[in-house]
């Protein structure tokens, strides 16, 4: 699995995850993907490119989310494709972890994620 | 046969992704089948054996005209995974657990499991309903 990081937009760092992400590849990425997650507040992952998600590929996600959320973070997961949208969903990741195909709703989201809290 | 290790998970991947080219699976059905095997060996390997032996899981896997069925068979501590009550959609991020959603996926994407106990092994055969060749 191969992990891609981009140029931060702001405070939104984006990375963008290829291949596999079953334990193979999620043991591949873990240590990286869990240190990015320490040092950023909102990261978007696009799935676009993952062709297979199992699992320990969920746990990895969910790991990351959590150390995010701990610091008043946000992970957001953009435009899986169609088997690995039903895997979020079967395995009800999808209402742990937003899942988002258009940009602009992100962008709300993260406005509503930076706005303080009254 | 494969060993108890999470590493034989690639080979069992590839072994069933070729099946699923044979018979000219759509992708859906073949997806289904390759992460239910996926999940059926993680949770055996995570969970089924109290020692660090080394151990075997046979797997089988049978192609029929309008389904195909895979049987893992391990000598691991009993475990029923039709026992197991239906996942409950988590409540919070922070209540749920990194790990534990092998047993949903396979629910989810298989159409039928059975499970017996073989003398000491467990059997769980999966089925997958698919349209004949």
């Amino acid at each position: 699995m191969e992990m891609h990081v981009d140029e931060p937009d702001g405070d939104l760092h984006r990375v963008r995850l290829v291949g596999r992400m079953d334990y193979a590849g999620a043991t591949e990425i873990d240590a990286k993907f869990l240190e990015l997650a320490g040092r950023t507040k909102f990261l978007l992952v696009d799935l676009s490119k993952v062709n297979f998600l199992a699992s320990m590929g969920i746990r990895t996600l969910i790991m990351a989310t959590k150390a995010l959320q701990e610091r008043g973070g946000k992970l957001f997961l953009f435009n899986p494709e169609m088997m690995v949208a039903k895997v979020l969903k079967v395995s009800g990741t999808d209402t742990l972890i937003p899942v988002y195909y258009d940009m602009s709703l992100v962008r709300m989201a993260l406005q509503s994620g930076r706005a303080p809290k009254r | 046969m494969v060993a108890n290790s999470l590493s034989e998970l690639g080979r069992v991947s590839e072994w069933v992704r070729g099946i699923a080219r044979e018979r000219g699976l759509e992708h859906r059905l073949a997806y289904g089948l390759e992460l239910a095997m996926n999940e059926a060996l993680t949770n055996i390997v995570s969970y089924a054996y109290r020692d660090d032996a080394q151990h075997e899981i046979a797997i089988a896997l049978h192609a029929q005209p309008d389904r195909i069925l895979i049987e893992v068979e391990d000598d691991g501590v009993p475990f029923n995974p039709l026992e197991l009550p239906a996942a409950e959609q988590p409540v919070s991020l922070e209540k749920s657990r990194p790990d534990g959603r092998g047993i949903p996926l396979i629910r989810g994407f298989m159409d039928e499991l059975n499970y017996l106990r073989r003398g000491d092994r467990n059997v769980l055969t999966m089925v997958l309903h698919c349209p004949g060749k």
